[in-house]
């Protein structure tokens, strides 16, 4: 071998666990709770695909499953950070108006 | 296909599946081709029997040339086939800059011609599978590497997760780890996770921000912004093309581990460098290794001809790297800029007396640091003109407005940006060490709470990697 694995951890030979049932059950995992708790990702990607009768059934979709967790609030510590992230981005230096305040 | 868009997630969470689930390794890397193709594909479609084309004929010129018990045949079959690799690169990447250069030598010398422009298109990843062509072929004739099978050639070049950006993996990395049956264990695994989240990071959060709110709008215009602007907007663009490039990079590292293979390493905190030899081996660093390899030690002749060969030859495997870039004379520039400045430091080397006090180490890297952003002026300014008004704007201040649009968040992220290149190198590979001790319920947790805070964070919209032109 040539090069350096970035992927090889030191102590790599003290854990040879086959993984790759662990491997399905994180990804699974992570996915499961994603589409629940970033249903506004989902809903925006479906809105940037390209027009076509099965995108309508994924848009429409996605806006029913968004409408749901919101409802029941899943959505609201993603759509809280990011309107923390967005104050941020929207944050002038002192003196200086903010971009919110500029646009208005 | 982006990496960090849901279509690529979707595509991903598929491909694993099928691949992990194929009754044979050979079905698998059936599978992992096709799964490439379609990747490719979904770019341009025109372009893939390109692809194919590309690795057919690497694989029968490395066959030739190791069935032929002849030194000659074999090496006029590697002249033919390194010929071939850079034709095709040489029409798609430098066919219309090639025909203005003619078109404006000729207008000069007052013999003004309409020469043809074919309106040449790109195809993605070109240099990047071209390169690994040529590493296998010339490989395979000094006997490094033994030759592989065609459906091997095949994945090594189409291989998805490095096939548009690379790292440019070589047959020696590669070839064995396809011919063994592919193994998860759950260090490579942790380790996959995190690169590929930190990649998403690195790429949606601080390398988009930066470029849209505030290093395109400073580049696109220097002559509305203070020197101030342009100053910071350069340092920006540093961190920019580092978290866009390396994000690139960690996220196929972390996607092949997925699947079971490794790739090297690409990025090792460039900007800590303390000279430019340093840096070269911290950034982009399976180019470098093929550039020293192929180009300076294998064409060049390397240091073997005395100092002032060795020195021509860092000027012109510098200069024939920036050209690879792209067709723009801005990239010469940069390819020059970086290669004049490795000969002064070896010339430097060879010829300072001994009691000269050597450089302070933060001067050294304070230096260093300087010269890659002067090159980064020149490598992302749209001509060598827009490039030359830039620094201008920096030297002469005079004139020009007062005002610091970088918000506070612009500069967070700029200090961010180059504060991770002090951070403690094994950071990565410590928290991956804890990770492996999760339940897998608590991982895939952890794992979607960080993908959900980088999602938050996220600028509207994915900008395509910025080597996705090279």
């Amino acid at each position: 071998m040539l090069h350096e694995f970035p992927v090889d951890l030191p102590d790599a030979a003290t854990e040879q666990r086959p993984a790759l049932g662990w491997t399905a059950a994180i990804l699974a995992a992570a996915t499961l709770l994603l589409a629940v708790a970033n249903a506004a990702s989902i809903d925006s990607w479906g809105a940037d695909l390209p027009p076509g009768p099965g995108v309508a059934r994924i848009v429409d979709a996605a806006g029913r499953w968004r409408a749901t967790t919101d409802r029941a609030g899943l959505g609201a510590p993603r759509a809280r950070m990011h309107r923390l992230w967005k104050q941020m981005e929207a944050a002038r230096w002192p003196g200086r108006a903010s971009a919110g305040a500029a646009a208005s | 296909m982006l990496f960090p868009t849901l279509t690529f997630g979707v595509f991903f969470l598929i491909v694993f599946a099928l691949a992990w689930s194929a009754p044979s390794n050979e079905w698998r890397k059936i599978l992992l081709l096709v799964a490439s193709w379609v990747f490719y594909g979904a770019w341009d479609w025109r372009f893939v029997p390109l692809l194919i084309f590309s690795a057919l004929m690497n694989w029968a010129v490395a066959r030739g040339i190791a069935g032929d018990r002849f030194a000659e045949h074999r090496k006029l079959l590697l002249f033919c086939g390194v010929a071939l690799n850079l034709l095709i690169l040489g029409f798609f990447k430098y066919f219309e800059f090639f025909t203005e250069q003619v078109g404006a030598t000729l207008a000069a010398l007052g013999f003004e011609r309409d020469l043809p422009m074919l309106q040449v298109i790109l195809p993605i990843g070109i240099s990047f599978f071209t390169f690994q062509g040529i590493s296998y072929i010339v490989d395979v004739y000094r006997r490094r590497v033994q030759p592989a099978e065609l459906l091997d050639i095949l994945l090594l070049m189409s291989f998805f997760p490095h096939l548009v950006a690379g790292p440019i993996v070589r047959a020696a990395d590669l070839v064995p780890q396809f011919r063994a049956v592919p193994r998860l264990d759950r260090s490579m695994v942790s380790m996959a996770l995190l690169l590929i989240v930190w990649g998403l990071f690195k790429k949606t959060v601080i390398a988009s921000e930066l470029a849209v709110d505030f290093v395109d709008p400073v580049f696109a215009d220097p002559a509305a912004h203070s020197a101030a602007d342009l100053v910071l907007a350069a340092y920006g663009y540093a961190v920019q093309i580092y978290c866009d490039f390396s994000a690139y990079t960690d996220m196929a590292i972390g996607l092949a581990a997925l699947l079971g293979y490794r790739f090297p390493r690409n990025f090792n905190q460039p900007y800590r460098s303390q000279s430019l030899q340093e840096f070269w081996r911290r950034w982009h660093i399976t180019l470098s290794q093929w550039l020293r390899d192929y180009l300076y030690i294998e064409a060049l002749g390397g240091s073997r001809g005395g100092k002032l060969a060795t020195y021509r030859n860092l000027i012109l495997t510098m200069l024939l790297g920036g050209l690879w870039h792209g067709a723009n004379w801005t990239f010469v520039i940069w390819g020059g800029l970086h290669g004049g400045a490795l000969a002064i430091e070896r010339l430097s080397a060879d010829s300072a007396p001994k009691r000269w006090p050597p450089l302070p180490g933060w001067a050294r890297l304070l230096l260093t640091f300087h010269v890659v952003v002067l090159g980064w002026i020149f490598f992302r300014a749209a001509s060598l003109a827009d490039a030359m008004a830039y620094l201008g704007g920096i030297a002469i201040p005079f004139g020009r407005p007062l005002v610091v649009t970088a918000t506070p968040l612009v500069v967070l992220l700029i200090a961010f940006g180059l504060a991770i290149h002090a951070a403690p190198q094994r950071w990565m590979s410590d928290a991956a060490a804890r990770l492996r001790r999760f339940p897998a319920p608590l991982a895939g947790a952890a794992l979607a709470a960080l993908i959900l805070v980088v999602d938050a964070m996220r600028f509207e919209g994915v900008a395509p990697f910025i080597y996705y032109r090279f």
